[in-house]
């Protein structure tokens, strides 16, 4: 059976959506699934970079849709976890060097080797999040919790909706729940209301996603960090188990942080 | 601004002291004026001494291309068989021995991401190679700056190819067939590095004047 192909797009740029793949594909590969991350972002590519592959590149994907390279070939295996590789974009080219119909049989590809292909798709409405969503099965939405992200989002939803993506989901990233509480910043409440779609996880803006990117290690890999904890919730959610949303409201009731260990715990077996 | 017709398409010589997007503009002007004559015709850009920027270049191709012509080169010395006016060759005591390639491509200014430079000979940059820049070349290539993006030498299959820079830390090295990286946590010296073929590896070797180099 061909693995799923999913889109993490958001629309709006800047919101997390390389690192949310990142993480979310390394820790879907720590939990034993065959995992490829594909960057879309031709002529802007990033993936490599927070992934610490950059220097690995041979082939990208253009080489590969214009066959220069198979492949295979212009596949990067990340040693750090097994079953997870990367087909980098292009650098030196442009999105409309490759077509919707090209990425099409490119994913189906990879989903027949892979358990999970998950596609990095640029910021934008344009030729690149047409062929980001080209082969897509399903798809992840990215946004903070701030108006104009949660617009853009609303937009892009609306336009996966048109191409048959139903039913996306959404990750809110970079939430301080400091400043929820204050009421200076939209509440997870808030942007489901207004988008209403399921929610997938929310990730806490953390010093630590900032370190790890720069250093291109996701943050998941990490074995303890509330962000690390964030990604792995993530990752349990999207494979299906039952676990709650992780609470990251540090202030909490001891019984409620328990609880949520105890799910995290499970969760890691 | 000149034009030359040849056999198989037309001979376009910049005039140096006029602005580039003048010149830009009136290459549009010309080309229209005779865009039936041209049409599907080959065009050879001489920019007489001025190095284009990839932006320019692209700017160029894309007049060029709106009436139906193909670029077959852009230049900054003059082609079909013209002394050389730009960058001599570099003296061969210097740079590596092998059918030397004629001339060399200065580059004045950092390449920066996404940024690609291709010539068949050596390549000069006056400036840094960002990562996400890409040099290809037949021959050396030489980094006046600091050369942290992808250098592709003797790419043609020349294993005697070299590449010097300022401060070598670049994301990927190719020399001919071979592709060398920078170890991942390392940072190497602050001074000059060449990189070249030794034993079937690619090595980098502090530069020390008068040491290298083929003779």
């Amino acid at each position: 059976m061909p693995g799923r192909v999913v889109v993490i797009t958001s629309g709006k740029g800047g919101v997390g959506k390389t690192t949310t793949t990142a993480n979310l594909g390394a820790g879907i590969a720590m939990e034993g699934w065959r995992v490829c991350l594909v960057d879309a972002d031709i002529g802007l590519r990033n993936l490599d970079v927070v992934m610490g592959l950059e220097n690995r590149i041979v082939y990208d994907l253009v080489d590969v849709v214009e066959g220069r390279a198979r492949l295979r070939q212009a596949l990067i295996h990340d040693k750090r976890i097994e079953n997870l590789y990367l087909l980098p974009a292009a650098q030196t080219r442009e999105k409309d060097a490759v077509s919707p119909e090209q990425m099409k049989e490119l994913t189906a590809a990879l989903a027949e080797e892979f358990d999970y292909v998950l596609i990095d798709s640029p910021a934008g409405i344009e030729h690149g999040f047409r062929n980001a969503v080209a082969g897509a099965d399903e798809a992840l939405v990215v946004t903070t919790p701030e108006v104009a992200a949660v617009r853009d989002a609303d937009r892009i939803i609306g336009m996966l909706e048109a191409r048959d993506l139903r039913n996306p989901r959404l990750i809110i990233n970079r939430i301080r729940t400091d400043m929820v509480r204050r009421g200076d910043m939209m509440d997870i409440d808030d942007i489901i209301e207004i988008l209403a779609i399921e929610l997938l996880g929310v990730v806490p803006d953390d010093e630590a996603v900032i370190v790890a990117t720069n250093r291109g290690e996701p943050v998941v890999l990490q074995s303890r960090g509330r962000c690390a904890e964030a990604y792995r919730n993530l990752v349990d959610r999207f494979l299906g188990k039952d676990v709650p949303i992780l609470n990251l409201d540090g202030q909490g009731s001891l019984l409620e942080r328990i609880r949520s260990w105890m799910a995290m715990g499970r969760s890691n077996r | 601004m000149r034009f030359k017709g040849g056999k198989d398409g037309v001979y376009i010589l910049f005039d140096e002291s006029v602005d580039f997007l003048e010149a830009l503009d009136e290459l549009r002007r010309r080309l229209g004026v005779y865009q039936r004559f041209f049409e599907g015709g080959r065009v050879w850009i001489d920019t007489r001494g001025r190095v284009l920027s990839p932006m320019e270049r692209r700017l160029v191709e894309e007049v060029t291309s709106q009436f139906g012509m193909e670029v077959a080169e852009v230049g900054h010395q003059e082609f079909r068989g013209r002394r050389p006016q730009a960058v001599k060759p570099l003296p061969s005591r210097q740079a590596s021995r092998h059918e030397e390639p004629e001339t060399a491509l200065l580059v004045r200014g950092t390449l920066r991401s996404g940024q690609v430079v291709e010539h068949e000979g050596n390549v000069v940059i006056l400036g840094d190679l960002n990562p996400g820049a890409i040099v290809r070349s037949t021959g050396d290539v030489i980094v006046l700056g600091h050369l942290r993006g992808v250098v592709h030498a003797g790419a043609n299959g020349n294993r005697n190819a070299q590449v010097w820079a300022l401060r070598l830390e670049p994301t990927q090295l190719r020399i001919a067939d071979l592709i060398a990286r920078s170890p991942d946590d390392e940072h190497g010296p602050d001074g000059p590095e060449i990189a070249r073929i030794v034993d079937g590896w690619i090595q980098v070797e502090a530069y020390e004047p008068g040491a290298q180099g083929g003779g």
